[in-house]
């Protein structure tokens, strides 16, 4: 519709075209502006003879420049100013779509208020999908799935990064979506943040999932996978460029378990994912050896079980301890049974979990340099002991170690964390470790000189790893 | 050693080279002629435009390099403008454009920035109406077109 564009829109043309140029001719350019005199206004540079330059005189790339510049809202309101100015920042506004509302926290009951999805039966992802580099949904509907089905387009060309939370979706819903036509995805996170609303991420999200290992970086699955450890292992050996694997969920143990990698399998695996920062497991069928009663000496024979346990263990350590440029590192141990799954029935340090103490393993980490934070979910671990301290004060003097769901763990460590450092600001995160009470670290009691600032220099700050809403940036 | 640059109103401006090589333009320049005492015009930048951006180059002359972070994500923040750039741009809004003009001409990263930050702030807190006032453009959509574009972008609204 031209005439609808009006003078300012071809007076912008014009002159953006001579701007961009890199010798643009003031001549040129000032054909198309009305004489300075002409509306009366007063040139301070008193050289120009022409319109006072303004935003249409810059090159598109500047004013592209200007609007990155821009929050969210600004946005907004600029793609409302002029047909130009839409075309301009309407592919910086989608580049990035989430729900400015959203939290970055879990949350546990359904949003009401989600604008976003409110948009999307307008109709807006339809529209504006080939925009949109990052898709971030929240949404506990039941009808979800029906509505993405709907309102995604089939292409969408430059999506990389999509993040679903709360979807009650089914497996062929989320291949669905996985099997859009993108830009090859980098970033996939689902996350169940309601116990009972829990995307089932299986069999044919897998398959689609494994297509992209030449792109894929991010896979983050929290309490909504249903795989078997084969199929966690063919991930792992499968997507060479990945960053992030978690497959730790939100839920805990509160609902049936979290898929697990077998130790066996992972001894047995060539993983391909060495440029790993994060990762978080469940590592199922590792024996839990029997600890050594004096701490510096081990007992002197063992049993073959005994033996082949330690082992084990240490086959998984020197499996982890590959992934060099490990930044945190998170594990839980596998709830025994999940109908029955209380801590007096089955104490700690009878559970299968990996020990990371040295005799089982743990200088196999060593070349992990990078590592500056560890959750050690439900576990009982011997890093509590004082030589594995003395290691991990050695070779992790960055490194930030916790014990969600462990509150026995807590003091062997803690009593090294200046004050309430390393202390959750976050409510939420202590409804998701059910065993975890804070007030029985004991904080503040020992000081430790030699400790100062080992354990210091980590704020862990916002709760758990996962949770950090900028992280995932690559 | 010194530059003489020659602005596009033929007046002379004797710099320190030091001072002259932030504009990455001309630091190409010099470094293809080689030594030489040939004066660089920019017929580009008038001398009132020339002035600040000497101005600034001089503030800034032992700042280190900008090194461009790669990220994913463009968005970029326009509220950490240091004191001494906040006030050295404290112009009319024509002299501000001009200075973004020659920093990007002259490909001096830092100033465009500081340049697109300033302008980002003006038009922050601003309504459509207000923004097409503040830098005369022309209205072009209809009242329902309009209306269409806010509904469509609920989501990103300040709640």
């Amino acid at each position: 519709m031209p005439n609808q564009k009006g003078i300012t829109m071809r007076k912008h043309e014009s002159k953006q075209r001579n701007r961009s140029h890199q010798q643009p001719s003031r001549t040129d350019r000032t054909q198309h502006s009305p004489k300075r005199v002409d509306r009366g206004e007063y040139d301070p540079t008193g050289a120009i003879d022409e319109a006072p330059t303004s935003f249409p005189d810059l090159p598109i790339e500047v004013q592209t420049l200007v609007g990155q510049f821009f929050t969210q809202h600004q946005l907004t309101v600029c793609v409302r100013v002029c047909r130009a100015w839409k075309t301009l920042f309407y592919p910086i506004l989608w580049r990035h779509v989430q729900d400015s509302a959203a939290s970055t926290k879990r949350r546990w009951t359904p949003r009401r208020d989600d604008m976003l999805l409110m948009c999307a039966a307008r109709g807006a992802l339809r529209t504006n999908g080939h925009l949109i580099q990052l898709l971030r949904l929240e949404c506990s509907d039941v009808e979800f799935p029906k509505l993405l089905e709907s309102q995604l387009p089939p292409t969408l060309p430059q999506l990389t990064s999509i993040e679903f939370i709360g979807v009650s979706g089914t497996d062929s819903a989320i291949a669905n979506v996985l099997r859009r036509r993108t830009a090859g995805w980098r970033s996939i996170i689902f996350r169940a943040n309601h116990p009972y609303m829990r995307p089932r991420f299986s069999n044919e999200s897998f398959k689609e999932v494994l297509k992209h290992a030449s792109t894929l970086e991010v896979l983050r699955i929290e309490g909504a996978w249903c795989l078997v450890s084969k199929e966690i292992q063919e991930l792992l050996c499968g997507l060479p460029k990945l960053k992030e694997f978690n497959q730790l969920g939100a839920c805990s143990h509160e609902v049936p378990p979290d898929p697990w990698l077998d130790a066996t399998d992972m001894v047995a695996s060539e993983w391909k994912c060495t440029d790993l920062e994060v990762f978080g497991c469940e590592i199922n069928g590792l024996r839990r050896p029997p600890k050594p009663v004096n701490e510096h000496v081990s007992t002197p024979t063992k049993t073959k079980a005994e033996q082949d346990s330690i082992d084990l263990q240490r086959g998984v350590c020197a499996q982890l301890g590959k992934l060099t440029k490990l930044k945190e590192l998170i594990l839980r141990a596998p709830a025994p049974t999940f109908e029955n799954n209380h801590t007096h029935d089955f104490p700690r340090d009878t559970r299968d979990c990996l020990a990371l103490g040295l005799e089982t393993g743990l200088h196999l980490l060593v070349d992990l340099k990078d590592l500056r934070k560890v959750g050690l979910e439900d576990m009982d671990v011997d890093i509590g002991n004082f030589a594995e301290q003395a290691w991990v004060a050695h070779n992790w003097p960055h490194t930030t170690i916790r014990y969600p769901g462990n509150p026995e763990a807590g003091p062997h460590i803690n009593e090294y964390a200046p004050d309430t450092d390393s202390e959750p600001e976050d409510d939420d995160d202590n409804t998701n470790y059910e065993y975890l009470d804070f007030e029985e670290y004991g904080y503040d009691e020992l000081d430790y000189d030699a400790y100062d600032g080992v354990y210091g220099g980590y704020h862990w700050g916002d709760g758990y790893p996962d949770y950090d809403p900028d992280y995932g940036g690559f | 050693m010194t530059v003489i640059l020659v602005s596009s109103d033929n007046q002379d401006f004797k710099v320190d080279k030091e001072v002259a090589e932030r504009s990455i333009l001309i630091k190409n320049m010099l470094e293809d002629v080689g030594e030489s005492d040939s004066p660089i015009p920019l017929p580009n930048v008038t001398s009132a435009v020339l002035t600040k951006v000497i101005e600034y180059c001089e503030h800034h002359r032992n700042d280190p390099v900008q090194v461009p972070e790669e990220t994913d994500d463009p968005r970029k923040r326009s509220n950490d403008i240091e004191e001494w750039d906040m006030k050295f741009m404290q112009v009319d809004q024509e002299m501000l454009f001009e200075i973004i003009l020659a920093a990007n001409y002259l490909d001096i990263k830092p100033l465009l920035d500081v340049g697109c930050k300033t302008v980002a702030n003006i038009i922050k807190g601003k309504t459509p109406e207000e923004i097409r006032k503040a830098f005369n453009i022309v209205n072009d959509f209809t009242p329902e077109e309009e209306a269409q574009i806010k509904k469509e972008n609920e989501w990103a609204e300040d709640r």
